[in-house]
């Protein structure tokens, strides 16, 4: 490390009790994967950054929308339509030119997960769904990688450590020993169903930051067998622990050749026997031969007032389910989560699995389709 | 006996906080919320007492801190 960085970049932290030239050299040899450049990726990516981590990894395969900005704070107008990992790249590059950033555009995958993670010594999940969470807590177990995990829905967060121990020892508890079920698509609402408030995933991946920076370092406590909430609205803050090494391993692929044949995506969108695209639904469109219900909340935007429709909340399907006792159904919502909810509720309901349709990608991808048919 | 509520638990119970009435141990506190909140049998939750959460059935105390935490996929 450059003298100057020593005794000026860094300088602040340097000069802590407890932290000093030590800490700062053992972040500047650190390598880092962080996985998912959106919300909680974009704070953990300048915050690392910042600090003079030697390497960083990124992963994320998704472009910036104008709907990212108001948490992302990475990205700006002109960045829209733009791959995520390279503008980080860049952004990050002027910020600490001492950083190494590897970019991978890619869509980490159980095929070339195990691989990617190989050459890092810790990872942090910064993705947005469940079946990359449990794939990414199995690779890092089979790899003995450490994973700083957080998570947000709305205006509350989680945060823990998973994986922590000298090499070929027993590790600290990981996410399925914690939360050893994994839940279905559809069961949790992500940030574009559910919401979240532009600062939160700031806040979180901050502290998602510093943990990884305190393992780093050695320095603090960080959150091993322990998982903490957030919530911005009372600011009530807890810290829950739980046992590691309990028997959710018997859920876990035992060597890499099971790694690479378990199945993550547990409800797979695109094969789903309710599920319609953006064509399908079109075509019953055009043909008249089906009623439209929203199933999103009163006040949710975009407005949808390019075809007939009724809004029925997910919430109150059950108690209106004699209003879809006839007709083809087709639900939808923002991003399909909801709407395939209340397609399985009402074919369960009438034992009619033929006539309940969800529209893959909810209203979102319906306007984003129509706007590219229109250019 | 009040219970505190995580993430989206809260669009069932309509609030971060309930209130039950006592409750001896983890098993029948599922059975006292599953019957007043019927939409909670479907959903992956942990259930913690005194800030420890726990998986198998543990008594409840009469002070106890009860929190159901569901797991959050947003990122």
């Amino acid at each position: 490390m450059k003298e100057k960085n020593l005794q000026e970049r860094y300088q602040r932290q340097v000069i802590l009790k407890g932290f000093g030239e030590a800490a700062q050299n053992s972040l500047a040899q650190a390598k880092v994967l962080v996985i998912g450049a959106g919300g909680l990726g974009c704070p953990v990516l300048q915050y690392l950054t910042a600090a003079g981590i030697g390497c960083i990894g990124i992963v994320d395969d998704d472009v910036v929308s104008l709907s990212n900005l108001h948490r992302q704070v990475l990205y700006d107008m002109n960045d829209i339509d733009k791959p995520k990992v390279s503008i980080a790249a860049a952004k990050l590059r002027l910020m600490n030119p001492d950083t190494e950033l590897v970019e991978y555009k890619i869509h980490l995958d159980k095929n070339n997960c195990l691989d990617i993670i190989r050459a890092y010594d810790i990872i942090i999940d910064c993705t947005d769904n469940f079946a990359s969470r449990y794939m990414i807590n199995d690779a890092c177990v089979l790899k003995g990688k450490l994973l700083v995990h957080a998570a947000v829905s709305r205006f509350e967060g989680q945060v823990a450590v998973f994986n922590m121990g000298p090499e070929g020892k027993q590790k600290s508890g990981n996410y399925r020993d914690l939360f050893p079920e994994q839940p279905g698509q559809e069961e949790v609402m992500n940030c574009a169903e559910a919401g979240v408030l532009g600062v939160l995933p700031g806040i979180i991946g901050s502290i998602q930051a510093c943990e990884a920076i305190k393992l780093i370092t050695g320095i603090g406590e960080p959150l091993i067998n322990k998982l903490l909430t957030y919530n911005a609205i009372d600011n009530r803050t807890f810290i829950y622990s739980y046992p590691g090494n309990r028997q959710a391993a018997a859920k876990m692929p035992a060597t890499e050749k099971d790694f690479r044949e378990m199945i993550y995506e547990e409800v797979c969108a695109n094969d789903h026997r309710f599920v319609i695209d953006v064509e399908k639904f079109d075509t019953m469109l055009v043909q008249k031969n089906a009623r439209f219900i929203d199933v999103r909340e009163p006040h949710e935007l975009p407005m949808v007032t390019e075809f007939e429709n009724i809004r029925i909340p997910l919430r109150e399907i059950k108690e209106k389910i004699n209003e879809l006792a006839e007709d083809n159904i087709i639900f939808f919502c923002q991003s399909g989560v909801r709407s395939l909810q209340a397609a399985t509720i009402a074919a369960e309901h009438f034992g009619d699995n033929s006539r309940f349709f969800s529209l893959q990608g909810g209203i979102v991808s319906w306007k984003k389709w129509h706007e590219k048919q229109l250019i | 006996m009040t219970v505190l509520v995580f993430g989206q638990l809260e669009d069932i119970t309509g609030s971060s906080v309930i209130t039950l009435g006592k409750v001896a141990d983890t098993e029948l506190l599922l059975s006292a919320l599953h019957a007043q909140y019927p939409a909670m049998k479907q959903k992956k939750m942990l259930i913690a007492v005194d800030q420890k959460i726990i998986y198998e059935k543990t008594e409840i105390g009469e002070q106890a801190q009860v929190a159901l935490l569901p797991p959050f996929s947003g990122g």
